[in-house]
């Protein structure tokens, strides 16, 4: 679908010219990108980003899931993290990046985290204190608020909050960026009614009529440098009449926002940076699905509303899942036909939950393969077996307790269970490569610190050996955080700004 | 012959799975489901078609191997083959390495497109109450 975009986003890839110049190249324009541009374009700066995906604003999109997440998704939301078991990991290629199809909540960054990052990596300035003005205007901004449970909406969040309640557990309603959110439920496939605040209506509209250009369709292929200079971006252009032809921008200073996952494959192979990408993190997602007695019509509640924060000092976090027959079944496929059957013959009374964990884990990115894609390579960290089976374990005490009289576990192999003896069971039996997992956080392939040995920008987010290339985005995270990290990456994208233009 | 190893699949998978109305008759379901199956299958192939060659090439390579083995098994090719032969391919399929991934992967490609084929999506009632 063709859509006219705004003055300064060329959204047509027949409309890209073969040569640009500019100030500070953006590329990428997630939310660590669209921060930092919108911040040097209100600075005054001649601003260019480039994104590899398509522009697909609010009108454009659809209620047909499988459609829109080819439109909006990396290599169509199938991108596995290798290794036993296999992860299913999804990332957001489009005007705007993560923020378009993330669930919209925006977290301060923990405090302890961040005294972790200061005590062990060296962080000064990033403490609860210094980053408060950047979250106060990104809160602002976004129209952050915590969201409400409806009277006739959001069921599944409020039975969670009950089992929370029952159990003493610490609970909390999410922030998020939303603006009259009306539960439409398609947050990961676009936010059809526009309530999200994602950058595509927040910073990237500022930032163009700041005077920001944004060239879409654009995939950076390479980047040029000389003497520890930077000097241009060699790109392919994706799609339109023309098909793949190359495009050069010459730039004063890069500013670069690929993503946990390019941003290392880029400066890897343009021979940037050689850890780049060896260390990357991530959560982990463990999807469980549970039957109520009474109908919770959880397709009428949106995404995150209630998190229970009990464990959160250990990485655990529960939440309500997005719902919708497409996901419900997705995640019962290893229980065969007849679960699909059981959910599409009692749809009103499943709901979807989801169990966030922080692994020992950590990937690497192998770069030599392909250009356009990396192949990501994880080894499964030993403690993480146990670590998984007690999130599974608290998890089935929360559900029991928020009146789920049927769970479906996301261990291949095992039958529904409806007590937490039958819960043991199931779990006894299973091993590493039974866990059905997924992700959607990555972070950490080139972290910030003050040790040149252990990282790979400075603390002013400076790529180390170069002067003119900062980096913006949740590769510079230097640990796995353990809560979304929209909220984080934007504030540091905002102080990296901050000290860049002093 | 990889995409009819897929459309197999898919066909497979959605024929367990119930049609868009109890009230349709058997001929009118079996229109229903050669359609979806086709049109999922095609979903399907663009996705594997657009994955990075590491994992294309293995995905089409173990394919190709089951509708070698459906040819050998049934003496016809895949999109020929009755329910039973189906399951017998499938079967002797099962053994060879990675295809449990493949198999995995249309099977959840299958479902995530399936509730978009016009009609079959289960819709909440309405609103519940606190």
């Amino acid at each position: 679908m063709t859509v006219k975009a705004c003055e300064n986003i060329i959204a047509d890839p027949n409309g890209l010219s073969g040569s640009y110049e500019c100030e500070y190249l953006v590329v990428g324009t997630g939310p660590g990108g669209s921060v930092a541009g919108a911040k040097l374009a209100a600075a005054g700066k001649d601003v260019l980003f480039m994104e590899e995906g398509g522009y697909h604003p609010t009108e454009s999109y659809t209620t047909d899931i499988s459609r829109m997440i080819s439109t909006l998704y990396r290599d169509r939301g199938i991108l596995p993290f290798v290794g036993k078991p296999a992860i299913a990991f999804a990332e957001g290629r489009c005007v705007g990046g993560g923020s378009v199809i993330n669930g919209g909540l925006i977290w301060r960054t923990p405090p302890w985290v961040l005294e972790e990052w200061e005590s062990r990596h060296g962080l000064n300035g990033y403490d609860t204190e210094s980053l408060k003005k950047h979250f106060i205007s990104i809160e602002e901004r976004l129209n952050v608020n915590k969201h409400k449970i409806e009277v006739d909406a959001n069921l599944d969040s409020y039975r969670l909050m009950q089992g929370a309640e029952e159990l003493k557990w610490k609970f909390v309603l999410a922030p998020r960026a939303v603006k009259d959110c009306i539960n439409e439920n398609y947050c990961p496939t676009g936010c059809i009614s526009g309530a999200k605040q994602s950058m595509l209506q927040t910073y990237l509209k500022s930032a163009a009529s700041d005077g920001a250009r944004v060239l879409s369709n654009l995939r950076a292929d390479k980047i040029i440098h000389k003497n520890g200079v930077a000097r241009e971006v060699r790109a392919l252009v994706s799609g339109g009449a023309q098909g793949r032809r190359p495009v050069t921008v010459k730039f004063d200073k890069l500013i670069m926002a690929c993503g946990p996952l390019q941003t290392p494959h880029l400066l890897r192979r343009s021979s940037l940076s050689k850890t780049a990408g060896t260390s990357l993190e991530f959560h982990m997602n463990l999807k469980i699905a549970a039957r109520f007695a009474a109908p919770v019509n959880a397709e009428k509640g949106t995404i995150f509303t209630v998190q229970v924060q009990e464990f959160e000092k250990e990485g655990v976090l529960f939440m309500a899942s997005n719902y919708r027959p497409h996901y419900m079944a997705m995640t019962l496929s290893h229980f065969g036909a007849g679960a699909v059957n059981a959910l599409l013959g009692d749809y009103e009374k499943f709901a979807l939950y989801v169990a966030m964990i922080r692994p020992r884990s950590k990937a690497k990115i192998i770069t030599s393969l392909d250009r356009r894609s990396p192949l990501v390579r994880y080894k499964l960290d030993p403690s993480d077996v146990p670590y998984i089976k007690t999130t599974l374990a608290r998890a089935a005490r929360l559900l029991f307790a928020s009146g789920a009289v049927e769970l479906y576990l996301p261990v291949a192999g095992t039958m529904p269970v409806k007590s937490m003896k039958e819960f043991k069971e199931a779990l006894s039996r299973a091993d590493a490569g039974n866990f059905e997992i997924i992700s959607v956080h990555a972070m950490s392939s080139a972290p910030m610190g003050s040790d040149p040995a252990k990282s790979v920008v400075d603390t002013d987010g400076k790529l180390r050996g170069f002067e003119n290339v900062l980096i913006t985005d949740a590769s510079i995270l230097p640990t796995n955080i353990g809560e979304s990290p929209q909220g984080t990456v934007m504030a540091f994208s905002s102080e990296i700004i901050s000290r860049h233009l002093g | 012959m990889w995409r009819k190893a897929v459309k197999m699949l898919v066909t497979d998978s959605i024929s367990a799975l119930p049609g868009p109305s109890s009230s349709l008759s058997s001929l009118k379901k079996d229109l229903f489901l050669a359609s979806a199956a086709r049109e999922i299958s095609a979903y399907v192939e663009l996705t594997i078609s657009e994955m990075p060659w590491f994992f294309r090439f293995p995905i089409i390579f173990i394919a190709t191997l089951t509708g070698v083995i459906g040819f050998l098994v049934t003496g016809k090719a895949l999109d020929g083959v009755t329910v039973a032969g189906r399951r017998r391919v499938m079967g002797i399929s099962s053994l060879l390495p990675l295809y449990g991934n493949f198999s995995k992967l249309v099977r959840s490609l299958t479902l995530l497109a399936y509730f978009d084929v016009s009609g079959v999506a289960p819709r909440t009632p309405g609103g519940g109450s606190l």
